[in-house]
């Protein structure tokens, strides 16, 4: 394993524990205390001590920590005030959504952005890239809970095609659930994939007046043969940073998509949490928000790694 | 000087919105905090330009209003993040590869890893809903977008030989930051400034429309996008017009910002000639 | 008529007429070289033959190859015949290798595209190429990957690139200009041998008349997209006929004499001076790699002599620059000018940095493109200590342009207005303005054309010569040197190799390593000149 592997590594767990103190502590300071703001100012306030002992409130800020972080290194997350049920299964029930969404819109807009991107590249300045462009710049500046709301008015109340929200749960099936999770999905990628293209396109010109690619043009392939054998693994580079950095941009877009669809996922719950009050509830799940992007971003450096010779130093 | 017709279009648009904005604060067709329930849901007309919504209130002056919300948010977003970010990020290109620099740029990636919407859910599950919040959200999210750009771009000026020139007259990093890096890299500021503008506009749509920017009454065009969103099946007029405002004002700052770049970008210049 | 020629050959890019009318012809196992300045047409010509011109080009004239018209070739058709009858060696070998494909693959390419081997038979043909191109052992297995050759193994690469389908042409276009001398030389014969054995034509074009002396057969002169004059190289160069050819002969290892005014009086001293580079140190993790840049360096400079320091790249010499210029951290030792320490990064006492002033060798990078020439030139009056009004610095604006030929009207353009030898001309009167002690010219004239080098050299002696000005001269290439500098170090690997005069050094080095670098320079000959003044 290279060095690149281990700076990588220790990069994402010092993210995870700095990210972890931020939420951990802007919780903390929360004016006043968590349980009686957790209860509402009408609260009994023998009410308040008992879940103050409950949140284990009686033991110091440190403590308390320490107590948060190895608990969720174990999967035990707390227990949510409200709904009265250990918070890794309230995530648990919705993790079936949110994490198929999530894959489902990447997938979509990395199918849509990546032909786009290359024929805009090989039409370079004339009339079909320019189109193809002035459609990603539309793209870009569609909100995608609008668009999603406009999916809904079209395919789901005059053409009827998909219902307008809810999904009818893995144990029914998986094309059904693809079915449904499919305009959410769609809302969700047209924007992203508007901004990917642009940047696949950019990242292919800037490739093709490369040197390398003049050497295999003048060894004989065809522009195709060059593109796809030359340019295309070196615009990858670049793409790769901008899928990592669209996932935190996604998780933010399902979220709002959630709402539109009526989604049983993880930002329908995180809403309720804040309506609620169940600060536990909100706490984890953004730690668990904020672990998948670190995680992700990590994977692709470790992409990068498949892909970029000069990352793996030989020993 | 010939201007490439983004650019063109992407001005007119934004100082389209830019003036109905400004207009809102001193005149606006119709007062929209009278209720007027006889008047609801009418369609487009001479009277009422884009329509009523479901109290009677008129939608063009809605928007009109709604701007000032949306625009004022985006616009004090993208300074909190110019000025932070831009400082750090000729800071960190300044002592590059020096603890500093890692520091600063590791905090970035630590930002990064918290998207705007989050970043809102922990400020008002601390503090409650806001505008102010939604400024704060989106800003500290722009921190590290200026940072990097900034970086990137002050670093590989760094390198040239102009610079070293400047440092054997005698000059500090201070100095030589204010006086050629800035002036060299203003272009990609001002260009990223239009992006994240933008960008700011459909963030403050998107968390006023779950409920995390600014509250009722105050209009903004998300809020109206959410109030819309139970009636679409019978009036789409109240989601689509407010939908096409965001679509056509973040349109227009991203034309202007491409043809910014278009128009003053020397290395385009250069591959013309 | 011979296999391949060009005729009446006609290129505009958009509006822009680059190339009028070029015809020659090419016979087998000839080789040709064309040579130019930069912006002659030379490398346009080579890519219309393959058809490989920019977007928005267009060319009209007759390309004939084997008895057919190439020219109107579509695509699909030149591409049966690009690297399997006409084959290309490119300039830059770090960027005209792909980074992320293993070099025996990119060398087996041509290979599978062009004919039936399967892909085991076609990589064993090319592990036969890249040692048939003498790329050492170790790298001939599978997954070494371009950044792991140097610059000359990558180029070694790419010449087995262009062998392996045994093309009828090679066209090399300014094959070695990005290498060192001694893997220029190097790559020349190797060039030549392989061609030769296998009875193929080459098209060799460089900028560097002494480079085609060595090997071409004959030559084309080319200036503004035509050709000047085309024949039998060794007539070409003793007619010299065309004023343009004889300019550019001239101009070749070209290097003014300068009168000897060196005092005793010791200007600059270079004391057992030693830097490393650390890896990059990143928050809390990995460790600092070291490695020895300057290993003990030490000399003096006189005042009023012009010292050369003459190296490959990697020697060392540009981080001697920087540790001089106190822009760079010392390890070991001490710089003095004037018996004044030069403390690195340091800013407090501007009046030993304003004792030296220093061009650099980029003439595009060295100016701040957003200020106009008159505060760019002013620029190293901050160090004068006195405050100067308006009118002041502006005469001394003005004295200084004129002083390096240009005009006063000047002070209020953009440094985009001007051309790479008059960027030098300001970088020279940039570095004037204070009336240096020591000027430093780090590779100052290396990115220029032949004969505006020329003329800067012309310009660097009469300066000195006028003002009795001390230079630092730093250069890679050791035939510049040869005249103008009264002595000279010879550094490798950040070590001083050997030092003395510079008439001595070139004619008699004592070790083998710049015995090595004296005979890498290419020269042309007393003879093919008929008693022309560059010889050796």
């Amino acid at each position: 394993m290279s060095s690149y592997f281990f700076s990588r590594l220790k990069i994402l767990i010092l993210s995870l524990f700095f990210a972890s103190l931020i939420i951990f502590f802007m919780i903390e300071i929360i004016p006043g205390d968590p349980a009686s703001f957790m209860l509402g100012i009408n609260a009994e306030p023998e009410t308040v001590d008992a879940l103050r002992k409950e949140l284990g409130l009686d033991i110091s800020t440190f403590e308390r920590y320490f107590n948060w972080i190895t608990g969720m290194l174990t999967g035990d997350f707390g227990v949510s005030y409200t709904y009265r049920v250990p918070v890794s299964e309230l995530v648990m029930a919705r993790i079936g959504v949110s994490i198929p969404l999530a894959l489902y819109a990447i997938f979509l807009s990395t199918l849509i952005a990546i032909p786009i991107g290359i024929f805009s590249a090989s039409n370079h300045g004339n009339f079909k890239d320019l189109s193809f462009m002035g459609f990603t710049q539309l793209g870009i500046a569609i909100p995608n809970f609008w668009f999603a709301m406009v999916l809904v008015l079209i395919f789901s109340i005059y053409l009827k095609w998909f219902s307008a929200g809810g999904v009818p749960g893995w144990d029914k099936g998986f094309f059904v659930n693809l079915k449904a999770l499919t305009l959410p999905a769609f809302a969700l990628a047209l924007p992203q994939a508007s901004i990917l293209a642009r940047i696949m396109r950019s990242a292919l010109i800037e490739t093709l007046s490369q040197d390398y690619f003049r050497t295999a043009r003048a060894s004989g392939l065809t522009f195709f043969q060059a593109v796809k054998k030359h340019a295309f693994r070196n615009a990858l580079i670049p793409v790769l940073t901008i899928i990592g950095l669209q996932f935190s941009f996604l998780i933010a877009g399902a979220i709002i998509i959630e709402n539109v669809f009526f989604l049983p996922g993880i930002g329908r719950l995180i809403f309720q949490g804040i309506v609620q009050r169940d600060l536990i509830v909100v706490e984890s799940v953004v730690m668990l928000l904020v672990f998948s992007v670190i995680i992700v971003n990590f994977l692709v450096d470790m992409a990068y790694l498949y892909v970029d010779p000069r990352l793996r130093v030989k020993k | 000087m010939k201007f490439p017709i983004s650019f063109i279009l992407g001005f007119l648009l934004s100082l389209f919105f830019l003036a109905i904005t400004v207009i809102s604060f001193f005149w606006v067709p119709y007062d929209v905090e009278t209720l007027n329930i006889t008047n609801r849901l009418m369609e487009p007309s001479f009277e009422n330009l884009l329509g009523t919504d479901h109290f009677g209130r008129d939608i063009f002056s809605m928007i009109m209003i709604g701007g000032q919300t949306s625009l004022s948010v985006a616009l004090i977003a993208v300074g909190l993040g110019l000025f932070f970010g831009v400082p750090l990020g000729l800071i960190s290109a300044s002592w590059r590869g020096s603890l500093l620099d890692d520091i600063i740029m590791r905090g970035n990636d630590l930002i990064f890893a918290f998207p705007s919407l989050v970043i809102a859910i922990l400020i008002t599950a601390v503090f409650g809903p806001s505008a102010l919040n939604a400024i704060l959200a989106i800003g500290i999210f722009n921190i590290p977008v200026f940072a990097r750009v900034t970086r990137g771009a002050a670093i590989s000026i760094w390198t040239l030989a102009f610079i070293s020139s400047a440092r054997i007259a005698g000059k500090g990093s201070f100095r030589i930051s204010l006086e050629h890096i800035l002036p060299n890299i203003l272009n990609l500021l001002i260009v990223q400034g239009s992006i994240q503008f933008s960008l700011g506009i459909l963030a403050e749509a998107g968390l006023s429309y779950v409920g995390l920017g600014v509250q009722p009454p105050t209009p903004s065009w998300g809020r109206m996008l959410a109030d819309s969103q139970t009636m679409i099946s019978f009036a789409p007029n109240l989601a689509l017009f407010p939908g096409i405002t965001i679509i056509l004002a973040v349109l227009g700052l991203n034309l202007l910002g491409d043809g910014t770049r278009d128009l003053i970008d020397p290395r385009l210049k250069d591959k013309i000639k | 008529m011979s296999f391949f020629s060009i005729k009446n050959l006609n290129l505009h890019i958009r509006e822009k007429k680059l190339l009028n009318d070029i015809s020659f012809d090419l016979d087998k196992g000839e080789v040709l070289g064309i040579a130019g300045e930069s912006g002659s047409g030379k490398s346009l010509t080579a890519l219309s033959i393959l058809n490989l011109l920019p977007n928005f080009s267009r060319k009209t004239g007759f390309i004939y190859f084997d008895n057919k018209c190439i020219s109107d070739f579509t695509d699909k058709e030149m591409c049966k015949i690009r690297g399997k009858d006409i084959s290309m060696i490119f300039q830059e070998p770090m960027t005209a290798l792909n980074p992320l494909i293993s070099i025996n693959e990119q060398v087996a390419e041509p290979l599978l595209i062009h004919s039936n081997h399967s892909k085991k038979e076609a990589l064993e043909i090319a592990t036969y190429y890249l040692e048939k191109v003498e790329l050492p052992r170790n790298l001939l297995n599978d997954n070494v990957y371009p950044h792991e050759l140097s610059g000359g193994q990558q180029q070694r690469v790419l010449i087995a690139k262009s062998l392996v389908l045994k093309p009828r042409i090679i066209i090399a276009d300014e094959p070695t200009t990005s290498l060192d001398v001694t893997t220029q030389k190097g790559i020349l014969d190797l060039l030549k041998n392989l061609v030769n054995q296998d009875g193929i034509s080459l098209l060799l074009i460089t900028h560097d008349l002494a480079v085609l002396a060595q090997c071409a057969h004959s030559v084309a002169i080319m200036k503004s997209g035509e050709i000047l004059e085309i024949g039998n190289l060794e007539k070409i160069f003793k007619t010299k006929k065309h004023p343009y050819t004889k300019k550019l002969l001239n101009s070749v290892n070209y290097s003014p004499t300068k009168k000897n005014t060196s005092s005793k009086n010791i200007l600059l001293s270079v004391k057992s001076v030693s830097t490393s580079y650390y890896n990059s140190q990143s928050l809390f993790f990995t460790k600092q790699n070291k490695s020895n840049i300057l290993n003990d360096i030490s000399f003096e400079i006189y005042e009023g002599e012009i010292f050369g320091v003459v190296g490959e790249s990697g020697s060392g010499k540009s981080t001697l620059v920087k540790t001089i210029l106190g822009l760079q951290d010392l390890e070991k030792g001490e710089i003095l000018i004037k018996n004044k320490k030069i403390k690195a990064n340091k800013f407090d006492d501007l009046s030993i940095r304003s004792m030296m002033q220093v061009v650099f060798q980029d003439p595009y990078g060295s100016f701040n493109p957003r200020h106009r020439i008159k505060r760019l030139i002013s620029e190293p009056l901050f160090l004068l200590n006195t405050i100067q009004t308006r009118k002041e610095i502006d005469e001394k604006v003005n004295y200084a342009l004129e002083e390096v030929g240009l005009s006063p009207n000047d002070s209020n353009k953009f440094i985009h207005e001007f051309s790479g030898g008059q960027r030098q001309r300001i970088a020279i009167a940039r570095a004037l303005i204070i009336k240096p002690k020591l000027l430093i010219l780090d590779e100052a004239v290396s990115s220029l054309d032949v004969s505006i080098k020329a003329q800067i050299l012309d310009l660097l002696v009469e300066l000195a010569n006028r003002y009795n000005l001390t230079y630092l001269f730093v250069s890679h290439d050791l035939s510049v040197v040869q005249n103008i500098a009264n002595r000279v170090i010879v550094m490798k690997s950040g070590e001083i190799v050997e030092q003395g005069k510079a008439k001595q050094i070139l004619t008699e080095p004592k070790k083998d390593y710049t015995k090595s670098l004296v005979e890498a320079i290419p020269i042309i000959s007393r003879r093919l000149l008929n008693g022309g003044q560059i010889a050796k």
